[in-house]
């Protein structure tokens, strides 16, 4: 009914000259909103340059880091030092992993071995880190049964946890480096079970450390070096 | 000779092409929805602007309309039974006039509602449209002037845009002109989708399957209505 009343008298179609502009109207409209605006912004496609003087592209770059702990860390040069798999973390890959840097291994530094297995439960997280003084160097191998999420930083101890530094926010089955202390203070991961199933991780270091302590939800528990 | 009826232009199959492509297209961009919301638009990038930039805003505002499912829904629910072009503007015009007080004001005196509650009544502005459409509230004997009821819902289209963009934190500096930007940006967007769903109206209504159809389009519509309402409660419950 309500159709019926106001519905218009005589609906006609379009001429074949009217369907014809129409359409041809419509591809131009949608070719200059796909070539100024939608490519630039979307994909940072910028055939005209009209995306990049007006700031439209920036809608499609990542911008800045949004972690400023990340965007710090990442300006460090001569901290993490990625190695390969299958990579021993023992003291004589230590040393030469950082021969081949150019890095001294500061005298009378006690190299100590440790080794930690955690399960962690669905979408559980924890934190280890180790205790190093400024420059002083470990090597690491961890793994886990699946990938996890992880975040690798550091919290000075002079500044605390404002000047946490990351070096590496990724998910990872494992990660095998070198690392070197940036500064005195604690150095170890965060990591997250992002699955719906139990996941083992386990990780071996050789380093300077002198102690690790563990961060979970109860609070902060010193952890006993556990050589292999 | 009773053919006059079958006198079926010869370009007729032309028009059918051309309205399937629109449709297709119209469909393509809408689906994009549920993947770019305005939220997830570079939330980084849009925080770290200072100052006015017109284009990036004008672009999300434009985006956000030509990708909002509840908004195209509700913009073709008013322009379902308009066939003037008149008309069509004083509706959407009723509309602007909504959603450019709710989202500047909102945004500007810090206002915002829950952005749950926002969009389920945005999608409730989808089932009383076409309910309307429908000839129901006419049959329950209530006689509401529809120009007040789309301004009323463009106030609340507006406060939810008001909201989406405070989320987002935007910079004070050049707050303003970035929001008229963004402001101007949905009327582009709005002007675009409604002149395809103009335009496909038009082409259905000059078929002899209108009268029939209307109805189950305007079903399909309360039905889209429902869905995003009760989506949009859901989620404020479990929020």
């Amino acid at each position: 009914m309500t159709q019926a009343e106001i519905a218009p008298p005589q609906a006609t179609l379009p001429s074949k000259r009217q369907v014809v502009i129409g359409s041809a109207v419509a591809a131009a409209v949608a070719t200059l909103a796909l070539v100024f605006f939608v490519l630039p912004a979307e994909l940072g496609v910028d055939p005209t340059g009209f995306g990049k003087a007006t700031g439209l592209t920036g809608l499609a770059t990542n911008g800045p880091p949004a972690n400023i702990y990340l965007e710090r860390g990442l300006k460090r040069t001569n901290v993490l030092f990625p190695l390969g798999a299958s990579a021993v973390p023992d003291e004589a890959a230590l040393r030469a992993a950082l021969a081949a840097k150019g890095i001294a291994l500061p005298a009378g530094a006690r190299l100590v071995t440790d080794h930690w297995e955690i399960e962690l439960l669905p979408y559980e997280n924890i934190e280890m880190k180790y205790r190093l003084a400024q420059g002083r160097s470990m090597i690491f191998a961890w793994k886990s049964s699946a990938p996890v999420h992880y975040d690798m930083h550091s919290v000075p101890d002079q500044g605390g946890n404002p000047m946490t530094e990351s070096f590496a926010i990724t998910d990872a089955p494992a990660q095998t480096a070198v690392y070197v202390a940036p500064f005195t203070g604690i150095h170890g991961w965060f990591w997250q079970n992002q699955t719906l199933s139990p996941v083992t991780l386990s990780i071996d270091a050789t380093g300077a450390f002198t102690s690790a302590v563990i961060f979970n939800q109860a609070g902060e528990h010193p952890r006993g070096l556990q050589s292999r | 000779m009773r053919d006059i009826a079958r006198q079926e232009p010869d370009h007729r199959a032309l028009i059918r092409l051309a309205a399937w492509a629109a449709l297709a297209a119209l469909l393509v961009v809408a689906s994009a929805a549920f993947a770019h919301d305005l939220s997830d638009a570079n939330k980084s990038y849009v925080q770290s602007i200072q100052g006015p930039a017109p284009v990036p805003f004008f672009y999300l505002g434009a985006k956000h309309m030509v990708t909002g499912i509840d908004h195209i829904a509700f913009l073709i629910g008013v322009v379902f039974f308009l066939y003037r072009l008149r008309d069509v503007v004083i509706y959407v015009s009723m509309f602007t006039i909504g959603h450019s007080t709710t989202l500047l004001g909102g945004v500007l005196l810090g206002t915002g509602l829950n952005s749950y509650i926002v969009d389920a009544v945005i999608g409730f502005s989808v089932i009383y449209k076409a309910f309307e459409n429908l000839g129901g509230l006419r049959k329950i004997g209530l006689a509401i002037d529809t120009r007040l009821a789309v301004l009323a819902f463009g106030l609340f289209h507006g406060l939810g845009l008001a909201t989406k963009l405070q989320d987002l934190s935007v910079s004070d500096n050049g707050l303003l002109a970035n929001l008229i930007a963004f402001n101007v940006g949905v009327e582009a967007g709005q002007v675009l989708v409604l002149a395809v769903v103009v335009v496909l109206l038009n082409l259905w209504r000059a078929t002899g399957g209108f009268a029939r159809g209307a109805r189950y389009a305007n079903l399909a519509l309360l039905i889209a209505g429902i869905g995003l309402t009760t989506y949009q409660i859901a989620g404020y419950v479990q929020s």
